[in-house]
């Protein structure tokens, strides 16, 4: 496992994947970690007027607006989050590359076919599209990561189809062509692995914005559905009391914000591993 | 007749650091030169001896993020440039001090009409009113030798082709008469004929301005045609400076002498035959049954253009194109960008689409291409220009070289590793390199594993596309060198495809020169190199600069033609040229 050794090498990269396994450690055991239920609304989790509380000994980060731990949820959303960012995003990576690689590498009318339907998709508002989609299907989990992964595949298409359409130009892959090379040994062996720093610029960059996006549709009610937490379900339930229990918005966007910080640290560290060009150089 | 006496650029010990992760590395040790008003200084070196980038830090141009001058000063009328702040370099920069640098399309900005960025140096430099700006930029194209000089002030750059471009940056700068101008390989991105005029240009307007000019070439060629002065340097290291006869006649540094020996000459092969390199018994046979034929080949492209994604244009690339290439035979297809030349040697891969016919041992290729394409390729191979650009730089060469084995599943894995170690050691690089990558070889290196990988299917054909042009004099004699001995040893046949009139005469059996997409003269090389018949062949013998300072070539060239653009309308009928039998295998249309 040298890979993994590098890693190791880069004070950087072990922070971000100390990030990414703790909240992979929240997500696998949160019953164990929790003290309280995460949807339990407690009595004593409001003031007399009904307020939220502070963080203390007992609501380690104090409690919501209907008297629930916010750590226990917070806690609960690491699955949540975490399922979403990683099969939402991973989704749409891969069919942005499918697309953007077939459209760019192998052209042809199909390739022209895909490319303006990747066009219209763009111009046609993101949110707009997910409400519509998760408006037809009943809201769970895992359709709202479809319909997260429905939108943001648009972009990556588009950065993969101009990286294969300038790849596919170089003299490399000529000087292959007259070796005698076919078209799947060139795309396999000359094309992707070019664009593994893409790939992984997007699948880290990419968790980010789909944990955002969910927390948008969360808000907008057609996101994971209530009691279930998510990191931005909690942030939108609790807005309205920013200003008298900012905690409640600031540490689950803290905790968005590490995740992302993680991902995108070890997939930082994983491009620069992965790349042989940078060999000797540093 | 000029005074030649005052230094006006008193260049005095300048070093160089650049920023690396290992910390600073010096890459110009104490630089010392001078250049007098009227008087040309050649600064020549290969890649990497530091000779751009001292003439940026004089210009106070260098990126200050990644390299510093730890030394030095550069003393312009008695002002240091490298202590200058700023906002005085600004004004001093294009007034008193230009500069010309080698790619003419990146150094013009491409959304200002010409006329517009040279009213732009009059107006800051010179506080010019708009009048009187038009009246000095159109006198300038004029000096420069401009066709159609009014109407270029209209242009966008991308109207114009590259050596008109070049002939406005020299408008440009010297619209304000700098003292100093300085010319960072004006030429080298220029062709031949295109080149010629520029030297003579630049030459006439020197002496119209009594500039003193700083060229800094890698062109033994160029320094011979214009200096008065040379300083040699090399890896950062001033390394001889004199006057230029006395550098070409007795150089006294190793370095120099190996520069100037190895320099292609042309004119060096005068009188010489050069034989095929098959067994004297079967060179009858060879020449009688050749080993590749082409006939009537013709390369078109369609440009699309328009809502409709219709051709618009048609790229007239090779026109009815025709040659044989005999078994051990190295031919030369040479002529000037845009002239088919490479094209050409793309068809005979098949990576073109082309129309006519081509024999590869007496089979049409069109047949072998569609019914067994690997075997076809064993058969014929290619080297490309860019030997950097030509290898997958995230594949380790040793993979790349052993890549043709395994695309046409020749031999076990063990075999092809003690193949590519063979191949490795025969192109003279150590199998102890075979897990590196591209980047952790130099420019020389990276052309043998090119060589490496085109060797290993052992093939008979191999196209060499501007092989050598890349590389600097030294390495490109040691890469000609190995070419010829894996001709002689394995019998190998190359179309060498080049612009290089003098390199074409060190390699070819025979040559054939291409003009507008057709073949305008063919025959030995003997006959094209000391008879040659037709006006664009004699052109470009002409053009070539003579590595003499004793011989001055006549200039006729000042104003010149440009070369014709081979895109024409959809309807175009080319005009075929006749070729006329000279001698025993010479034609040549005229």
């Amino acid at each position: 496992m040298s890979v993994l050794r590098q890693i190791l090498a880069r004070p950087l990269a072990v922070f971000g994947l100390l990030i990414v396994l703790l909240t992979v450690i929240f997500a696998l055991f949160a019953p164990w970690l929790t003290p309280y239920e995460p949807d339990a609304q407690m009595f004593d989790g409001l003031t007399i007027e009904g307020a939220p509380l502070p963080p203390s000994a007992k609501f380690w980060l104090g409690t919501d607006l209907l008297g629930r731990d916010l750590f226990s949820r917070l806690v609960y959303g690491a699955q949540t989050s975490l399922i979403i960012g990683i099969v939402a995003n991973g989704a749409a990576v891969t069919i942005g590359a499918f697309v953007g690689i077939t459209a760019g590498f192998f052209r042809g009318w199909i390739g022209a076919i895909l490319m303006r339907f990747t066009d219209l998709m763009m111009a046609f508002p993101a949110l707009l599209l997910a409400i519509v989609l998760a408006a037809i299907f009943k809201p769970s989990l895992w359709i709202v990561a479809l319909v997260i992964a429905m939108v943001n595949w648009v972009q990556v298409a588009r950065v993969i189809y101009s990286q294969a359409v300038s790849l596919s130009e170089r003299d490399f892959i000529t000087a292959e062509r007259s070796l005698g090379a076919g078209s799947w040994r060139i795309l396999y062996h000359h094309i992707l692995p070019h664009m593994v720093p893409t790939l992984l610029v997007w699948s880290t960059l990419g968790i980010a914005t789909t944990v955002l996006l969910e927390a948008t549709l969360s808000y907008l009610g057609v996101g994971v559905q209530p009691p279930i937490p998510s990191w931005g379900n909690i942030i939108f339930e609790n807005q309205t009391y920013f200003t008298s229990a900012p905690w409640l918005v600031f540490v689950p966007g803290a905790a968005i914000v590490m995740l992302a910080l993680g991902f995108n640290l070890v997939g930082d560290a994983l491009r620069d591993i992965l790349d042989p060009t940078l060999k000797g150089k540093n | 007749m000029q005074q030649k006496s005052q230094p006006i650029l008193d260049v005095q010990g300048v070093s160089i650091s650049v920023k690396t992760d290992e910390g600073l590395k010096q890459v110009v040790n104490q630089f010392t030169y001078h250049v007098n008003a009227g008087e040309t200084l050649c600064i020549a070196g290969e890649s990497g001896s530091g000779k751009s980038i001292t003439s940026l830090a004089t210009m106070g141009l260098l990126p200050k993020s990644s390299a510093i001058v730890t030394a030095g000063k550069a003393i312009l009328d008695g002002e240091d440039l490298l202590q200058m702040p700023e906002k005085r370099l600004e004004h001093v920069r294009g007034n008193d001090i230009a500069m010309i640098f080698q790619e003419p399309m990146t150094s013009l900005n491409p959304v200002m009409t010409i006329g517009d960025q040279l009213r732009e140096v009059l107006r800051f430099h010179k506080d010019m009113d708009g009048r009187a700006a038009d009246a000095r930029s159109l006198e300038m194209l004029e000096a420069v030798r401009m066709s159609e000089a009014k109407k270029r002030l209209e242009q966008y750059p991308h109207e114009l082709s590259g050596g008109m471009r070049q002939r406005v940056m020299i408008a440009m700068s010297l619209l304000c008469s700098p003292k100093v101008l300085i010319a960072d390989e004006p030429t080298t991105a220029l062709d031949v004929t295109i080149q010629a005029q520029m030297l003579s240009l630049m030459k006439e307007l020197q002496r119209e301005f009594n500039t003193g000019l700083i060229l800094i070439t890698h062109d033994m060629g160029v320094v011979a045609e214009m200096a008065d002065r040379v300083l040699v340097v090399n890896r950062g290291e001033m390394v001889e400076e004199g006057e230029v006869n006395s550098i070409f006649a007795t150089p006294t540094q190793p370095y120099t002498q190996e520069l100037l020996a190895d320099l292609p000459k042309l004119g060096a092969m005068s009188g010489t035959t050069k034989e095929l390199a098959v067994p004297e018994a079967d060179r009858q046979a060879a020449k009688a049954q050749p080993l590749l034929q082409v006939k009537d080949l013709t390369v078109r492209f369609d440009i699309i253009g328009g809502v409709l994604r219709r051709p618009v244009k048609r790229v007239h690339a090779v026109e009815k194109v025709s040659f044989d290439l005999r078994a051990g035979e190295t031919l030369s297809l040479v002529g000037e960008s845009g002239c088919g030349k490479s094209t050409t040697g793309r068809a005979l891969l098949n990576l073109v689409k082309w129309q006519g016919d081509i024999q590869l041992g007496g089979r049409s290729t069109r047949d072998l291409f569609a019914q067994d394409e690997l075997a076809a390729r064993r058969q014929i191979q290619m080297i490309f220009q860019d030997p950097y650009a030509s290898l997958n730089p995230r594949m380790s060469v040793g993979d790349l070289v052993g890549e043709p084995l395994v695309i046409h599943q020749i031999g076990t894995a063990q075999e092809r590793k003690d193949r590519v170690a063979d191949l490795f050691k025969r192109v003279g690089l150590s199998p102890d390199q075979l897990d590196r990558y591209p980047h952790e070889f130099s420019g020389g290196q990276r052309q043998r594993i090119c060589i490496a990988r085109a060797l290993a299917l052992n093939p008979q054909i191999i196209v060499a596309d501007e092989s050598v042009s890349a590389l600097d004099v030294t390495v490109q004699a040691q890469v000609l060198d190995l070419l010829q001995e894996l001709q002689e040893e394995m019998g190998l046949s190359y179309i060498f495809i080049s612009h290089d009139m003098a390199v074409v005469e060190q390699v070819s059996h025979r040559v054939a020169v291409m003009y507008m997409g057709q073949i305008v003269e063919i025959g030995s090389r003997e006959a094209i190199f000391e008879n040659p018949a037709h006006d664009y062949t004699k052109a470009l013998l002409e053009a070539v600069p003579i590595p003499d300072p004793q011989i001055k070539r006549e200039r006729t060239l000042l104003s010149g033609g440009e070369i014709p653009s081979p895109v024409h309308g959809l309807d175009y009928q080319p005009q075929y040229v006749d070729l006329k039998h000279i001698t025993a295998e010479h034609f040549a249309a005229v």
